[in-house]
């Protein structure tokens, strides 16, 4: 794809948000249409519509993958969600998984890759794949895995701790099963791959034992693994869309900067009109209200919602650097506050028309 | 030596220094660490109760210092691994009697929910302020917190919650605890929560920081 494509888009006002889930979830058995492709695609399709969409993101399913890995390493269906290699594991493992990975997937992944197939197939619409990235699933296979990051960040070897050489295994399963979810997607039709990376962020990693030089913990762990998965999207012409709603540090943004993504989209802890500093002027950022707080009026009123809106255009106008409004995350749905948030959405994306 | 010695202590466990082997921080590389130095100091009879004070200072420094801005999250976690490797030989004098704890925080994250970051931080933070901590673990469903308040009477509860979508399970909780036991005390935390959303449920207090929800605590049992 062009780039220009992106910066078309920021360069119009378009206001952009993530709700595949809100209309999801507007369905009857919302959970039996995750295992359906065709009915997923419609969804898909219908939530970019709604929002006069061009590119049509799936779900933000980030709990596909960890099921996918587990069920080919042969464990229980129902300990999958629970589950975390709590015992020191060798990399043999890595060779059962390769093993079976090209074979065997799940029904969910199947159906994901069914409905971008039937989004690239029956519309106009850009079609968006989706993944989780490797830091973040390898967060969520380790029981504790931030005293080993920080342990590795401070020279720890895998050869002289079992708790760090249970990470470097893991990341390396993760970089696995992605980048076959990755060829996947783009082989059912997706021309962009939003990766979701949200645990690559200061909870996970320590600040303060970040470095500037390649040698870095959040180099080792995350950008270089991004960097070969790009290499696959490049090759087939699919643009990377970043995405990391976690708190990060300008260190961090600058960091993922490097993997030079068409949309960079940040969360609500990241002021905008500051990222600027460290992002290429060739990345449309993209983000950031606090959707996550939508359900509540108490927390955050419609007015506040405006308030910030118009602020976000304002200071993003201010530095001319390529933006689009949006959600800092996918919009889940809360039960019972389907219409506060529907609301707050409409007014976000009212705000972008009135400037345009 | 004695306040040498518990100095030291403090800094062990503000400075996530666990024991001699444990490679962190770099600069304490091959030093006795809280594990020794709280058997040292109890060996040399120096009392449960001051050594425990050592230990729970490390860990209200480097809590503060978190709330600042100024330590992360591994930081808090280094702490409180040193800090129980303290808290191991303090066991006896807990269960004689001899130490007593400030009461007995139940937390746990609710049923839905399988995020455990922000409750851990908390209950070590808990813990390491001389309270007693029962872990329910993630996911856990309102009969399981109603089994925890019969078995530890008196007890404060804590709710975690990271997802928007299972703040609604633990309006839940409170409204099954609240019928049961009205008069239970009840803390929520969670990234999207807030003060409004704790009251609108009926929960007793809402901290945004694990530090504040230490002070909540300590003034409940002024």
């Amino acid at each position: 794809m062009n780039r220009s494509f992106y910066l078309d888009l920021a360069r119009k006002g378009s206001g952009m948000v993530l709700a595949t889930d809100l209309v999801l979830k507007e369905k009857a058995n919302p959970e039996a249409l995750l295992n359906n492709g065709v009915e997923l695609g419609k969804i898909i399709l219908e939530s970019a519509d709604r929002y006069d969409l061009p590119l049509a993101f799936p779900f933000m399913d980030l709990s596909l993958e960890k099921q996918w890995l587990l069920t080919l390493l042969g464990i229980e269906e129902s300990k999958i969600e629970k589950f975390h290699f709590d015992r020191n594991i060798d990399e043999s493992i890595i060779l059962q998984v390769e093993e079976k990975l090209e074979t065997k997937s799940t029904a969910r992944v199947k159906a994901t890759c069914d409905a971008l197939r039937y989004v690239a197939e029956n519309s106009d619409k850009l079609t968006v794949g989706m993944c989780i990235g490797p830091f973040s699933l390898m967060t969520k296979l380790i029981t504790e895995p931030i005293t080993p990051v920080f342990l590795a960040a401070m020279g720890e070897e895998p050869s002289d701790d079992a708790s760090v050489r249970n990470v470097e295994i893991v990341l390396q399963l993760a970089e696995l099963i992605i980048s076959q979810y990755i060829r996947m997607q783009i082989a059912a039709g997706a021309q962009a791959i939003c990766i979701c990376e949200p645990a690559a962020n200061k909870i996970y990693i320590s600040p303060d034992v970040m470095m500037e030089d390649e040698a870095d913990i959040f180099d080792r762990y995350v950008i270089s693994i991004h960097k070969r998965l790009k290499k696959i999207m490049s090759a087939h012409d699919v643009d990377l869309i970043f995405h990391d709603c976690g708190d990060i540090t300008p260190l961090m943004l600058k960091k993922i900067s490097t993997l030079h993504p068409v949309i960079l989209s940040l969360g609500s802890p990241v002021r905008l009109w500051h990222a600027v500093s460290v992002v290429p002027k060739d990345i449309v950022l993209f983000g950031n209200l606090p959707t996550k707080q939508f359900f509540m009026d108490e927390t955050i009123s419609p007015e506040r919602v405006e308030e910030l809106s118009n602020e976000l255009l304002v200071k993003m106008k201010e530095t001319g650097h390529p933006f689009i409004l949006g959600s800092e995350c996918d919009v889940l749905s809360v039960n019972g506050y389907e219409k506060t948030i529907q609301h707050k959405i409409n007014i976000m994306l009212n705000c972008c028309k009135h400037w345009q | 030596m004695e306040s040498e010695l518990l100095q030291k202590l403090t800094e062990c466990v503000e400075l996530g220094k666990i024991n001699k082997v444990s490679p962190f921080p770099p600069q304490m590389k091959g030093q006795d660490g809280a594990d020794e130095l709280t058997k040292q100091a109890l060996e040399s009879g120096i009392s449960a109760e001051q050594v425990l004070e050592s230990l729970v200072k490390g860990m209200s420094i480097i809590g503060d210092k978190f709330s600042a801005g100024k330590a992360y999250v591994p930081n808090m976690l280094m702490a409180a691994k040193a800090m129980s490797s303290g808290m191991a030989h303090l066991k006896p004098f807990f269960n004689s009697g001899e130490v007593k704890r400030k009461g007995t925080f139940v937390i746990g994250t609710v049923f839905g929910d399988l995020h455990d970051i922000g409750k851990n931080l908390v209950a070590m933070t808990v813990e390491g302020a001389g309270w007693e901590v029962v872990d329910l673990g993630v996911d856990v469903k309102p009969d399981k917190f109603l089994s925890a308040i019969e078995k530890n009477p008196g007890c404060v509860i804590g709710l975690s919650a990271l997802l928007t979508t299972t703040m609604g399970n633990m309006e839940m909780i409170v409204k099954e605890i609240k019928s049961k036991f009205p008069a239970q005390e009840i803390l929520v935390g969670g990234a999207p929560l807030s003060q409004a959303f704790s009251d609108k449920i009926g929960a007793s207090g809402y901290s945004p920081s694990p530090q504040g929800a230490v002070a909540l605590l300590n003034r409940m049992v002024e």
